[in-house]
């Protein structure tokens, strides 16, 4: 696999998705503060995963998958959104923004674990 | 001292003031004609903040007891941990015991190899090699220290795991903090307002006025929650699955 991109507002939730992904052998992971800042990585250094937080400043997680989705060279970059948000709606709006997969905080690592290899069969499986 | 049986000297000024008594209290009654509608809207004003105190006031203790829950959870874990690192150094005793063994079956070979005269003449040098190898052997074999220690800092590490994992509680925390601060800011201006328009005796209505004056919502989830169950999980994974089958 390869580049991550973990955004995330709180520096506690990027060091524990971050410590988590390389727990699990996902070593190649870079992070941003907010969605503007994960577009200017993104554009800058590249990720072929991206696990993101719903609210944030400047740009939100869900502006942020809009965005990917709408851009020809990233619409099929892989988003997990990881948020607090847990009611029915927020899940089908993020769904509807086209992310591949979601997780209410708080997460668990096998949880994460599992996503994660959702998110890449379905890819593969798209990509075969 | 004023009083109606022993009147104070009553200066000219005052005496002017008094002459024109009626129309003191016709300007009396009409700054109560603008004034009432200022209190009410005042009144109003208080009465629609004090409705969200309380609301703060609850979050708070969701705080509290949410900060408490993950804290009791970080404790469990470290206790478990402790405990099993107990068992790791009674582990590591048995271990050092068996190294200390094999200095003791190292010494024997040496002084069997340079004697020429292994163990007063029951083995050969090379008999006496394996003889003590296979002592050694045997005992690190039937010892279980390095298993159990293997295993204790196998549950070490996802234990270690498990606290990292429950301070997602200051994220959440965070969050529910941000969203009383919010709930604060807001009240206050809104009295602030209410205060500006008394003052400015302006009596247009202040609740419903000015919704765009209040602060502007900070980036909060105002139902964050530190749950662990998988509730909620459960729905957003349905919600997902309906998705994939659409695709």
């Amino acid at each position: 696999m390869g580049k991550f991109l973990v955004v995330d507002d709180s520096l506690t939730m990027r060091r524990i998705v971050v410590n988590a992904l390389k727990t699990q052998g996902f070593d190649d992971v870079i992070e941003a503060g907010d969605g503007k800042d994960a577009v200017a990585k993104i554009l800058s250094e590249g990720a072929q995963f991206v696990i993101t937080d719903w609210n944030m400043p400047e740009m939100n997680g869900l502006e942020l998958a809009k965005w990917l989705r709408s851009n020809p060279q990233f619409e099929s970059i892989p988003i997990l959104m990881i948020t607090t948000r847990g009611n029915k709606d927020d899940v089908i709006e993020a769904m509807k923004a086209r992310v591949n997969n979601y997780i209410v905080k708080p997460f668990t690592p096998q949880g994460l674990k599992e996503k994660i290899d959702q998110v890449m069969k379905t890819a593969e499986l798209k990509s075969a | 001292m004023d009083s109606p049986f022993f009147a104070s000297p009553v200066n000219p000024e005052e005496q002017v003031q008094r002459d024109n008594g009626g129309a003191s209290l016709k300007d009396f009654i009409h700054l109560l004609h603008e004034i009432v509608p200022l209190l009410e809207n005042v009144r109003n004003s208080i009465e629609e903040s004090s409705h969200r105190i309380p609301k703060a006031t609850k979050q708070l203790s969701k705080v509290n007891q949410e900060t408490e829950d993950a804290a009791v959870e970080i404790l469990n874990v470290l206790e478990a941990m402790t405990s099993r690192i107990s068992e790791a150094e009674a582990q590591v005793t048995q271990l050092k015991e068996i190294i200390q063994g094999f200095k003791i079956s190292s010494k024997r070979i040496a002084d069997g190899l340079t004697n020429g005269n292994a163990e007063a003449g029951a083995y050969s040098s090379t008999e006496l090699v394996t003889v003590i190898v296979n002592e050694i052997v045997s005992r690190i074999d039937g010892s279980e220290a390095l298993p159990a220690i293997e295993n204790v800092l196998r549950r070490t590490k996802e234990d270690s795991m498990n606290i990292a994992m429950a301070l997602q509680v200051q994220d959440i925390a965070s969050q529910q903090i941000s969203s009383v601060a919010h709930t604060i800011e807001s009240v206050e201006a809104q009295l602030v307002h209410a205060l500006s328009r008394f003052e400015h005796g302006d009596t247009s209505d202040i609740v419903h006025d000015n919704a765009e004056e209040l602060p502007a919502a900070p980036v909060f989830d105002v139902d964050a929650r530190y749950s662990p169950t998988d509730e909620r999980q459960d729905i957003a994974d349905e919600i997902v699955k309906q998705f994939s089958e659409k695709k």
